[in-house]
């Protein structure tokens, strides 16, 4: 049987609503987050199956039609997946997918890193595995019996942060930061990375590590990006928190975990308390990670301070006083880049 | 030889083989295979033969093995190869 493939693009709006009636059947539903559909069709010009790959390589909304399901037609349309994702320059596949058709994806050369609510599992490419990453943070192990950790973003790093690290690091006897890797529109990753190091110039039990594609990630945690709320955050939130737990965690015998209290982002107040639960319950005899919630560092006039506050600010004046903010460190930083005119 | 550029070469069809070459600082091949308990050996005795043969110490092989031919094998290492450098090829070597 022919099979004519077609590369659809976003812009292709002529074709995105018969995509959008072939994904209906399969209860799947256009993800408008591709940089191409690979879509199989007959020489009718009746879809036969399709997948989608988003710009971070994650694949998605694949389905195969019914009566052409077990001829390998998978198999194909995976190799033309990574083909062209391949061509766009994904370093790293990852695929989102029913339990049940794990077995499928694992004949094209996936495997499970975690399961989510017993059903939703994320795959990646055999040969990248989670294991390399944290072979390599388990370079940076130390010993003791509080081996804290923060996850953070920094954008930029203010004096709240600051205030975080030194609690934890003041708790533990030692502490690892992960710093989300994802590039976004005020700081750079760089930046961001800069920053932290210079803030935590003074304390002595302190690793950076950069977060990669497993701590918060446009991979591990796609919807954390976006600016509104989705259905969908619950899942991604069990899959970035079980992969902290059974993978991150014990490559460096991290058994605390610090936050602060989060009185504004809907998100993250969810997140947090889906960490409490997840970290404590019984799971495979994977160690316990206690979380710690430390109250947020407050300014004079008793607002929380927060890096929003500071991107707002800077968006209105670029040469606004922050040292209420942000500590030295940053405030240095800030002088240094081109687009602020601090003095 | 030195592997300069990703490369990626084949299919999943049965028969065949999906060949990914990345740039290394050490030499791994994993094989991927479904009569991995019959052939994987041989499967890594060719890539050796060829990699020596080659000049190529550093390298990092992923195979995704289908049942492909030895024949098959080799076509697509080589293809892989070619598409990885930017060397000049020596022919006499390559076939």
């Amino acid at each position: 049987m022919p099979i004519n493939i077609l590369n659809i693009l976003p812009t292709n709006q002529k074709y995105l609503p018969k995509l959008e009636l072939f994904l209906q059947a399969y209860d799947l539903a256009i993800d408008y987050d591709f940089v191409q559909f690979i879509v199989f069709e007959d020489d009718e010009l009746n879809i036969l199956a399709c997948a989608a790959i988003s710009a971070h390589g994650i694949i998605k909304c694949v389905a195969i039609k019914d009566d052409l399901q077990g001829d390998g037609i998978l198999l194909s349309l995976l190799t033309e997946v990574i083909k062209v994702a391949n061509e766009i320059g994904c370093k790293k596949l990852f695929i989102y997918t029913k339990l049940a058709n794990a077995i499928l994806f694992e004949h094209c050369g996936f495997t499970i890193i975690v399961t989510a609510k017993n059903n939703f599992v994320l795959m990646e490419n055999k040969y990248q595995p989670i294991q390399a990453y944290c072979a390599n943070l388990s370079l940076s192990k130390k010993s003791g019996n509080k081996i804290g950790s923060i996850v953070m973003n920094a954008n930029p790093f203010t004096l709240g942060h600051q205030y975080l690290i030194q609690q934890a690091a003041s708790q533990c006897d030692w502490l690892h930061i992960f710093v989300l890797k994802e590039e976004q529109a005020s700081f750079s990753t760089e930046d961001r990375m800069q920053m932290i190091i210079a803030g935590c110039a003074n304390f002595n039990n302190v690793t950076i590590h950069s977060g990669g594609d497993y701590v918060i990630s446009r991979t591990t945690f796609p919807t954390y990006f976006l600016k509104k709320a989705s259905l969908v955050d619950e899942y991604y939130i069990e899959i970035d928190l079980m992969i902290f737990r059974q993978y991150i965690a014990p490559a460096l015998d991290i058994n605390y975990r610090f936050v602060g209290t989060e009185p504004n982002c809907q998100l993250t107040n969810n997140y947090n308390k889906k960490m409490q639960q997840l970290f404590v319950e019984d799971n495979a005899n994977l160690p316990i990670i206690k979380v710690v919630e430390i109250p947020r560092l407050k300014n004079k006039d008793n607002l929380v301070i927060s890096a929003s506050e500071v991107r707002r600010r800077l968006h209105i004046d670029k040469a606004v006083d922050l040292t209420t903010l942000v500590p030295a460190t940053t405030v240095a930083y800030l002088k240094s880049m081109d687009k602020f005119n601090l003095s | 030889m030195e592997i300069k550029q990703e490369a990626l070469v084949g299919t999943l069809e049965s028969g065949d083989m999906l060949i990914h070459i990345l740039p290394a600082n050490e030499l791994k091949i994993t094989i991927e295979s479904e009569v991995a308990k019959q052939f994987a050996q041989d499967i890594h005795d060719t890539v050796m033969q060829i990699l020596n043969k080659l000049n190529i110490s550093k390298i990092a092989i992923n195979i995704n093995d289908k049942g492909a031919l030895d024949c098959v094998l080799q076509a697509r290492l080589k293809a892989a190869i070619l598409r990885a450098t930017d060397e000049q090829i020596d022919w006499e070597k390559l076939l």
